[in-house]
Parts: structure tokens; sequence; C-alpha cells
């Protein structure tokens, strides 16, 4: 092993730690999106909405607020009836924990609320609460947003 | 160590740190640059930005270990300025594309500067 090689070494260690410690070290855990995978509280609600997890990113339903699942689910299983309910949304209204619905899933905004492009309070205003007219009044149509939404998502609500 | 060696130290170093700082942000902090993920890469990948973020993070921090330890300098060099090319054409011309076009010819600069100078074709042959 030469000097440059050790030099190099050093470098990839150093600017690592640095990263790691201006991004504030034990908070980089907490800082990572949920994934549906990951973060599905109750694999029954998740089975039973399949059709809705399967399309949830790709969901062009803007215009229809509270329709969609009645619908679109009708050929399915019914729902469970526990679990992602709106109550249970509501107790996660505030900034220390941020759930929101949107177009007939859950999402957890929490760490989504100060990195928010579009500032704080446009988050801050949905949490707890249903948020697909907001969403969709600003965002409806851009994919891309609607897939970056999908990557908070917690499950679907329950009927 | 020659001028000419010593530039080019300076030269590899100086993106290593660029690379390795970019790339472990992403991945200490991902949600930080969501925003900056662009809407065909989103659909043509077809998942969450936030997973674009991750895997860009790693890609960048494994190119810039390599830059740094001057593991298959050349190539490296050569694939990181075409990805900073992209990212530099998506920014467009303001500031912060300005200056990722200096970092892209200085990337491609490294790619194309003399072996014999330093630059490795492959592991240890410095
Ligand atoms: C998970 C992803 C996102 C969610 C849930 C979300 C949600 C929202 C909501 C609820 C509003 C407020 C709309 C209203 O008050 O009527 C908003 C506004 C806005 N958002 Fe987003 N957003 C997301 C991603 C983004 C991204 C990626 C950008 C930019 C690249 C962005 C830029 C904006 C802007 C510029 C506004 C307008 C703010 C204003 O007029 O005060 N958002 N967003």
């Amino acid at each position: 092993m030469n000097v440059s090689t050790v030099i190099g070494a050093i470098l990839i260690v150093v600017v690592g730690s640095f990263v790691w410690w201006q991004n504030g070290a034990d908070e980089v855990v907490s800082t990572t999106p949920p994934t549906v995978e990951n973060s599905a509280p109750a694999p029954s609600v998740i089975g039973t909405n399949a059709v809705v997890d399967d399309n949830g990113g790709e969901r062009k339903d803007s215009e229809s607020d509270d329709t969609n699942a009645g619908s679109e689910t009708a050929a399915n299983p019914p729902p469970a009836p526990s679990g992602m309910t709106a109550a249970l949304v509501a107790q996660h209204g505030t900034r220390a924990s941020c759930w929101s619905i949107v177009n007939g899933n859950v999402y957890d905004l929490t760490s989504w609320i100060p990195k928010h492009p579009g500032g704080e309070q446009a988050i801050l205003q949905i949490c707890g609460t249903d948020g697909s007219l907001k969403f969709n009044r600003q965002h409806g149509g851009d994919s891309a947003k609607e897939k970056m939404l999908f990557g908070f998502k917690i499950g679907a609500l329950a009927q | 160590m020659t001028h000419e060696r010593l530039g080019l130290a300076i030269l590899r170093y100086g993106l290593a740190v660029v690379f390795l700082w970019f790339g472990f942000s992403q991945l200490f902090d991902g949600l930080n640059w969501v925003s900056w993920v662009p809407e065909w890469a989103v659909n043509f990948l077809n998942i969450p930005p936030a997973f674009i973020v991750l895997a860009n993070g790693l890609f960048e921090v494994i190119a810039g270990a390599l830059l740094a330890l001057n593991i298959w300098t050349r190539w490296v060099a050569l694939t990181l300025a075409l990805h900073l090319l992209v990212i530099t054409v998506e920014i467009g011309a303001t500031a912060i594309g300005v200056r990722d076009l200096g970092l892209t010819a200085a990337t491609l600069a490294l790619a194309f500067l003399p072996s014999k100078e330093g630059i490795s074709h492959e592991k240890d042959s410095q």
C-alpha cells in the first residue's frame, strides 16, 4: 500500500464521517423515508386493498377525492373494518407525527415537513386530515410528485 | 513528485471529495435531495424519487472512493463526467448549473490526462 492509497482511504473516512456529523448522526435513520414494505402497520389492511396498493403510484384520480375506493374495489373482498381509519390518522396531526390521507391512502409525511420545497406550512396544514383536495389542486397530474408521495405511504385507508 | 503529478493528485483528490460529499449526503439525508430528481427519471425508472436518490448516492460514494484510491481512475472519471453532464444539462444555465459544468470539465480532464502522470487504469498501477 503506497502513500497515495493511504491518503485516499483517509479522505473517504474523513468525508464520510463529516457528512454523517453534518446531518446529525443520530437523526439519520429517522429521515429515511418509509417504504410500503417496511412500514405497513397492519398486513390485513394492505392485503384487502390490493388494487389500491398496486396502482398507488400511477393513479390519476385527482378529480374524485373520496369516491374512488368504493367503485374501484367493488369486485374485491370487502375492506377490513379496522386499521388505518380516518380517526387513527387524526391522532397524527402534529409536526411530531404527521399522517395524511391522499386519494384513499395514508402517508406518514413527518420527515417531509422540513424538506417540502413549497414550505412547511403546506404540509403542516394537512397533518391528521384528508389532504387530497390540497395535494391534487397543487400537484395533481404531476406523476413525479405523485410517485414521491407514494414513497411515504404507510397503508390504505380502511373503509 | 513532479509538478504534473502534484497537479493530478490535487485534481483527483479534490474531485473525490466532491463526489464523496454529495454521495454520502444523499445516503444520510436523502429527503434533502428528492426535489432534485427530474420528472423524466422518475417516470423512466418508475420508482419513488427517494430510492433514486439512495441509488445515486451509493453510485457517487463508490465512484468517489475509487477516485480517492486511484482505482480505474480513467474509466471512473469518464463515467462521472457523463453523469455530471446529464445533471448539468438538467439544471441548466443557473449558478449551480454553470458550476457543475466546470466540475464536468475537470472530471473529463482527469479522464484524459496521460497515464504516466499517475492516472491508473487498474488497481495499484501507480
Ligand atoms: C410528498 C410530496 C409532496 C406533498 C405531499 C406535497 C403537498 C403539498 C401541499 C398540500 C401543498 C399546499 C397546497 C394548497 O395549499 O392548496 C403544496 C404546495 C406546494 N408544493 Fe408540494 N408537496 C409535495 C412535493 C413537492 C415537491 C417535490 C415540490 C417541488 C419540487 C413541491 C412544491 C410545492 C410548491 C411550490 C407549493 C406551493 C406553495 C405555496 O403556494 O405557498 N411540492 N404541496
